[in-house]
């Protein structure tokens, strides 16, 4: 199983939102999709899904087009939505029958969901009495009625309160234990390095940086390192004339290329500082994705 | 399949659990049993009526005893007392003053004219009997001047006739319903497709305003969405009619007096055969309105805008509507069979034509087909366009984005 997007272009009218989009997710995980506002997330989300028609390129699912027949697919959009007038239990039942469920195997595993998220006494609730959050999280249960393998999660935390966060954060895990895939769109970086493995970054429709985590942060080169001591160690910073860009309850990050760094670590031991930590600092998602997708 | 009924299922317990439908249909019983109670009301208060007390004035002493059977004949609405003697303005204002009378009549001759007045208090909702007993007056007074010529009572008798006028409508019908009652019928199937028709376009703007729809065209396809749910709201407005209809009928005929419906409508004329042939106009003309409405629901980005979007299919009905019921008053001309083949007003006017008895079981085959060729044409339209617009949030649509969308694959 896996999903390949490959060469896809989409336009509206004259602008090009897509522009030759490609990427994989060959194993279990969670495949993070970021980008700017406008960025094309949120088509590409819904070209993968069929509810708009690319232009060009192709995506597949384990070789198959991606349809509601072929792929077993959840999703999560990101225009939040409910039947206000209806209970919560009613419209989940009814996602749930859309979905092949039938009548005994959707009230089960309504009541599962509504249980693991905390939602159980709002089951007979009119959704517009629910608070944001909490209608959040039942659309949330209608993209995961039917156990999907392909599931797709645009913006999933937002608005959500940290107690909340907290919840879908260990469904998240859970879901990725399960061998599921998952796709997520976000712009809180603290997710997304939380969560995926993999990731793509669009500006203006484009790719502008897409693989591994791991590898990008450390295929990036660094100016920066941080030493944890209980020393002063400015006289020696002075000596070699380096910056301290941050300094808190001795724990110090200092700008060093990398030709600085071992002159560093030879002063401070032959000055006989006492070190606790030495470490070069890797960029945070958020340095690189503000480079790459800022103006 | 599936999925298209359990998209009407939903729509069917969503509407139905509604206040305002719930409450409505209330409304709409209390309004059908009280309407046939009317009779039976305003006989109770006719009842309890006292009769209007009228003082007759003959002013001359034309009639002498001639008219004292006016006394006891309580069948003219008046409980009456005669005098003789001259009587004025002033006098009936003293009269009616001191509430001794509710009504005056005085008459006298003049030359050749016997001369009526009449004093009221002020111009009663009820309204006055006063030109019965003008007639009673007038024709004793012609009774004593034909007596005085020494007519026997035989040939008084006579030249005593009386007159009747009977209406008799000699269309080719006999079904004994009229063409008044037809247009009445008209208005009810019209604001009974149109209303239903309508809540298709508010239910689709409720999901596209919402938001729930992007979760909703991943779970089914736009077309089970559109036809589930113009098959839901079709099924709610039929049972909904079918239970007003049967309690209507039910009604009429434990509250109505027999005589009440005579030559207006004659409920047992209404066959298996011609409520078949309601079902089917109301059905085709529902789904073909619905699915016009499914289209402009799904063309708007806000509910405020539902009503704009609406307003051509809202004067399209009107016109159709107005076509068949205005050519009902000449049910026979060509603008009449043109209003029952027309696809837009057909479900107005052939199922009365029908029971008027001014179509043939084919001319209502030739109806039905263009009535259904040309609603499977406006749901294969509907379709589309709300396939490729139910998810645009943008600008206002113009016909433009409709030909557009059309287009689209």
């Amino acid at each position: 199983m896996g999903l390949v997007v490959k060469d896809v272009n989409k336009s509206f009218g004259n602008k090009h939102v897509v522009d030759n989009i490609s990427f994989e997710l060959k194993k279990p995980g969670v495949f993070g999709l970021l980008g700017t506002n406008g960025a094309g997330k949120t088509t590409t989300i819904r070209m993968i899904l069929g509810i708009i028609k690319k232009d060009s390129g192709d995506i597949t699912w384990d070789g198959k087009s991606v349809t509601r027949g072929n792929v077993n697919f959840g999703y999560l959009p990101e225009e939040r939505g409910l039947y206000p007038k209806s209970t919560v239990y009613d419209q989940l039942v009814y996602f749930a029958n859309l979905k092949g469920l039938d009548k005994k195997e959707a009230d089960d595993t309504v009541r599962y969901w509504l249980e693991k998220l905390n939602l159980m006494e709002y089951i007979n609730s009119p959704a517009e009495k629910l608070s944001k959050g909490n209608q959040q999280k039942v659309q949330f249960v209608t993209a995961m009625l039917h156990n999907p393998d392909l599931i797709v999660l645009d913006e999933p935390f937002s608005g959500l309160d940290p107690v909340n966060t907290e919840v879908l954060s260990g469904i998240m895990k859970e879901l990725v234990s399960k061998g599921k895939y998952i796709i997520m769109s976000s712009h809180q970086m603290g997710v997304i390095e939380e969560f995926c493995s993999d990731l793509v970054i669009l500006n203006r429709g484009k790719t502008v940086l897409k693989g591994n985590l791991k590898k990008i942060k450390d295929s990036y080169e660094t100016n920066k390192v941080m030493i944890e001591t209980d020393d002063d160690i400015k006289e020696v910073l002075s000596k070699l004339d380096l910056e301290i860009i941050n300094e808190s309850d001795g724990v110090y990050t200092i700008g060093a290329e990398a030709s600085d760094r071992d002159k560093l670590l030879k002063e401070l031991v032959k000055n006989k500082i006492s070190i606790k930590t030495f470490s070069v600092v890797k960029p945070s998602l958020h340095e690189i994705f503000i480079e790459k997708a800022g103006e | 399949m599936k999925d298209l009924l359990i998209v009407s299922k939903f729509t069917i317990k969503d509407m139905v659990k509604r206040k305002s439908f719930i409450v409505s249909n209330i409304i709409f019983l209390l309004v059908i049993l009280i309407g046939t109670n009317i009779p039976r009301i305003m006989e109770s208060f006719n009842a309890d009526d006292e009769l209007s007390r009228l003082l007759l004035v003959d002013e001359d002493g034309l009639l002498g005893d001639d008219l004292l059977y006016l006394e006891d004949n309580k069948d003219l609405g008046y409980e009456i007392k005669i005098i003789d003697g001259k009587y004025d303005r002033s006098d009936a204002q003293k009269a009616i003053d001191n509430d001794e009378y509710d009504e005056i009549i005085s008459f006298y001759l003049d030359k050749n004219t016997i001369m009526f007045d009449d004093y009221q208090a002020d111009m009663s909702l009820v309204g006055s009997n006063a030109e019965v007993i003008v007639n009673q007056v007038t024709s004793a007074y012609y009774n004593v001047k034909l007596m005085s010529l020494g007519l026997s009572q035989d040939e008084l008798d006579a030249l005593n006739v009386n007159f009747e006028l009977n209406t008799n409508y000699l269309s080719n019908s006999d079904s004994g319903n009229s063409t008044f009652a037809m247009m009445m019928f008209s208005i009810v199937l019209f604001y009974a497709v149109f209303f239903c028709a309508s809540q298709v376009s508010a239910s689709v703007t409720t999901e596209k305003t919402s938001k729930i729809i992007e979760s909703l065209t991943t779970s089914t396809s736009p077309k089970n969405i559109v036809l589930g749910k113009t098959l839901g709201v079709g099924v709610t407005g039929l049972c909904q009619l079918a239970v007003l209809l049967i309690f209507g009928v039910i009604c009429a005929k434990s509250f109505l007096p027999s005589d009440v419906l005579k030559g207006v409508i004659n409920l047992d004329s209404i066959t298996f055969g011609v409520w078949v042939i309601i079902l089917l106009y109301f059905v085709l003309g529902y789904a073909l309105y619905a699915l016009i409405f499914a289209l402009t629901g799904s063309l708007v980005q806000k509910p405020e805008d539902i009503q704009s979007a609406n307003s051509p299919v809202s004067m399209l009905s009107v016109f159709a509507f107005y076509l068949a019921y205005f050519s009902m008053i000449n049910s026979k001309s060509a603008v009449s069979v043109f209003a029952s083949l027309f696809p837009f007003s057909s479900p107005f006017s052939m199922p009365s034509r029908y029971m008027l008895g001014l179509a043939s079981v084919s001319d209502v085959i030739i109806s039905l087909v263009i009535l259904v060729l040309t609603a499977a044409l406006i749901g294969y339209i509907s379709v589309k366009v709300y396939s490729n617009a139910i998810l645009n949030y943008g600008n206002k649509f113009s016909l433009k984005d409709i030909v557009k969308y059309l287009k689209q694959r």
